[in-house]
């Protein structure tokens, strides 16, 4: 799912802390979470994996957790708040989201 | 025997010969113990045979990314590149904050060493499975900004970030640079022009191979507790709202350190200072933010200019030595200009000092009546005249007419047109940003500095905005003793152990990956040895002390002095500035105060007695070489008599 998230920098730093989460290694590349450059050049979008894509692993809400892992390296946190909340809860109301059996 | 497993790096080097197009994969990491990420010094020093000039086809260039890129350390973000490089002839190296250097280590390796010379243009495609060197015929005289664009068209993947050369390097400008993607570059020292001479466009890297830490507890640990020092410190909220376009704009004019007209003054009248309010410039035009990977700041930002001359420009906004520098050597008024000219020079491929340095030489010369329109292809060449600012970085960047003389920098140019050699103002013949009166620990730290001037090798920060703090507290955070006594930036004494300190903080900054603004060169309560000391031995798994950074960085400095000599005629010589620099300051807060000649030569003294290096002539004693495990390069030293004679080892 893609979230417009107008005052993300675009410094992956999420990327980074969501691969350190799932796997204990540091591999932005198979994050649950990506960021995604506007074709404009200007801004960034969010993107949250329900399912496995590519070597990107899903984004699980960290729901194990009190709150999200990379929220803690983000810089606008209140905003990635507001969107990992919105993508958990359409998670849990969709039949094939990852986060249905947790 | 199984090789123990390897952490933070790599552990590989790859080595690509675009003559031979043969593509090797080395282990250097024996050596990272004694030089962290810093291997590219010694490549250079032990494998450039002593006949290379930077633009022959033996030179080589290096590409680095340390052991802390990739992690959580705040602001591990900083790829290097490396070369004999064409403006000193000697150590040049530059640093970007860069999502390439990063990838370069997920596909697999800590350095990449590109030498040979391609038949034809080409770029490198590094991924983790694969190496190729790639047809760039059709990129060839692309700017950066569509060589970006054309490169994640052909390899079809929007996602990829790219380092590349413009017009500028293509055509060995001397001052060319490295571009990331748009905006970032590795500027100074002209490692474009390299890439360019070896027909080498770009560097794409992508891949997915983890990064390790060796104790995860501990390396989270000293994560969280630097990364909740930088968050709670007072000075970060400006910071990452208007990043070196906040703070500097008040302090720099309040200290005197403004290029004004080519170094004629050192601050700007009070009505052009108020126009150029970059915090205003910012508030007014901003449209999103900017950071890199890993980062703590995320000092940087994009803006729209929505009126004016430039309405319509969207451009990541520069820092602030692009108004330090080139909108002050130029006596630029319209700050919507910054923006214009920044996003130019991005897409041309050129560092600012470069063009600012020979165009505001050239300016002066032309008040001065040292050069005519006759020279200038026609041009007027009047302080702060924008069209024509942008024309000459045009014909530089092209080497067209009177282009082609300022496309070798102030220095080169005032030699060729055989007039003005007094107002190019240059350190090591690379062009200046930094000013040199008025605060005299930054002004000695970029007149030693051994890759040709610059602010990120040793240039104590710290003077410019001096604090309120107990000497006490600073010792305990740095080793820097009497703080309160040696703050005073036009005071002469404590300068060299300040310099020092910052030699030895840029050097792990720079061989570990990180960028300076995240620790404590920029702001006492970010980032400092302890906490790197911390942050490695977490992450390599190898118990690192301070007296152990401090004799790494050292090593590294001493090595960068022994390349210079080898391949330079560089001597104390070299590190006394103009003749400008010793004349009373003008106006503003410091009118009428002139850096002392005697009191600054005496300050050098001191700087070349703490390093262990001859007062004499700069030269490094075999004491001091040996105390850093360069016992070679004393031998080498000795061999061309540029072995320092006496010098007190610190």
């Amino acid at each position: 799912m893609l979230f417009k998230m107008d005052d993300c920098g675009g410094c992956k730093t999420c990327e980074i802390a969501c691969s350190y989460k799932l796997t204990g290694e540091f591999n932005h590349q198979i994050s649950g979470i990506e960021i995604v450059e506007r074709k404009d050049g200007s801004g960034y979008d969010i993107k949250l994996l329900e399912q496995p894509e590519g070597n990107r692993l899903a984004c699980d809400g960290c729901i194990d957790r009190e709150a999200p892992f990379c929220l803690d390296y983000c810089l606008k946190s209140t905003e990635l708040k507001e969107i990992i909340k919105e993508f958990v809860g359409k998670c849990r109301s969709n039949s094939n989201g990852a986060l249905k059996s947790k | 025997m199984n090789k123990p497993e390897i952490y933070a790096y790599t552990g590989k080097t790859l080595r690509v010969n675009l003559t031979t197009k043969t593509v090797t994969v080395e282990d250097h990491s024996a050596q990272y113990d004694d030089w962290l990420g810093a291997l590219a010094v010694k490549i250079l020093y032990d494998e450039l045979p002593d006949w290379v000039t930077p633009f022959d086809v033996h030179n080589k260039i290096i590409f680095s990314a340390g052991p802390l890129m990739g992690t959580l350390a705040p602001g591990a973000c900083k790829m290097s590149a490396s070369t004999l490089g064409p403006i000193t002839g000697g150590w040049a190296t530059g640093s970007t904050d860069s999502y390439v250097g990063m990838e370069l280590k997920h596909a697999g390796y800590d350095h990449l060493i590109v030498e040979g010379r391609a038949h034809k243009p080409c770029y490198l495609w590094i991924t983790d499975e694969e190496v190729e060197i790639k047809d760039a015929s059709n990129l060839w005289g692309k700017t950066t900004w569509d060589t970006l664009e054309a490169i994640r068209e052909e390899l079809q993947d929007p996602s990829l970030h790219v380092l590349s050369i413009g017009p500028a390097g293509e055509n060995l400008v001397r001052s060319a640079c490295l571009i990331q993607d748009k905006n970032r570059a590795i500027g100074r020292c002209g490692t474009g022009a390299i890439a360019g001479s070896k027909n080498l466009k770009a560097i794409v890297c992508k891949g997915k191979k983890p990064i390790k830490v060796a104790d995860h507890k501990r390396f989270a640990k000293i994560v969280s507790e630097v990364r909740e020092k930088i968050k709670n410190n007072p000075g970060t909220e400006k910071f990452r709202k208007y990043g070196t376009l906040g703070n500097n704009y008040e302090v720099k004019q309040k200290v005197c350190a403004i290029s004004y007209k080519n170094f004629q003054d050192c601050s700007w009248p009070q009505d052009i200072y108020e126009k150029l309010n970059t915090q205003k410039m910012i508030d007014k035009y901003e449209v999103a933010k900017q950071g890199f990977p890993g980062c703590a700041l995320c000092c940087s930002r994009h803006v729209t200019i929505t009126d004016g001359r430039y309405e319509g420009l969207t451009t990541e906004a520069q820092q602030w030595e692009l108004m330090g520098g080139l909108m002050a050597k130029l006596a630029v008024e319209d700050v919507t200009f910054a923006p214009k000219v920044n996003s130019y020079l991005n897409q041309m491929g050129v560092d600012m000092e470069g063009p600012s340095g020979a165009i505001g030489w050239a300016m002066e010369c032309y008040e001065k009546g040292l050069l005519t329109k006759e020279d200038t292809d026609g041009l007027e060449l009047t302080w702060g005249n924008e069209e024509v600012i942008l024309e000459l970085i045009r014909k530089i960047c092209y080497r067209e007419g009177f282009g082609n003389i300022l496309a070798e920098g102030c220095y080169r140019a005032s030699n060729l047109m055989g007039r003005g050699s007094e107002y190019a103002f240059h350190v090591k013949r690379q062009d200046l940003y930094e000013t040199l009166r008025g605060t005299n620990g930054w002004s000695l730290g970029t007149l030693v500095s051994t890759r040709g001037g610059g602010h990120t090798t040793g240039t104590p920060f710290w003077e410019h905005r001096t604090i309120e703090i107990e000497d006490e507290r600073v010792y305990q955070i740095s080793g820097i003793k009497d703080y309160n006594r040696i703050k005073n930036p036009i005071g002469y004494e404590g300068k060299p152990e300040l310099i020092q300190h910052t030699e030895v903080m840029t050097r792990i900054c720079n061989s570990t990956g990180v960028c300076v603004f995240n620790t404590i060169c920029q702001n006492f309560g970010y980032m400092n040895i302890h906490d790197f000391a911390e942050l490695l031995s977490a992450a390599i798994g190898r118990e690192y002390t301070i007296e152990d950074l401090e004799a790494i960085a050292m090593r590294q400095l001493n090595m960068e002095k022994a390349l210079n000599l080898k391949f330079t005629s560089f001597d104390r010589k070299d590190d006394i500035p103009q003749a400008r620099t010793f004349e009373p300051i003008p106006s503003g807060s410091l009118a009428g105060w002139k850096l002392d000649r005697e009191k600054f030569e005496k300050m050098l003294d001191h700087y070349y007695e703490i390093h262990g290096w001859d007062p004499q002539t700069s030269y490094p004693t075999r004491a001091t070489l040996e105390k850093y495990s360069l016992s070679k390069v004393a031998d080498d030293l000795e061999k061309i008599g540029k072995l320092g004679s006496s010098g007190i080892v610190s």
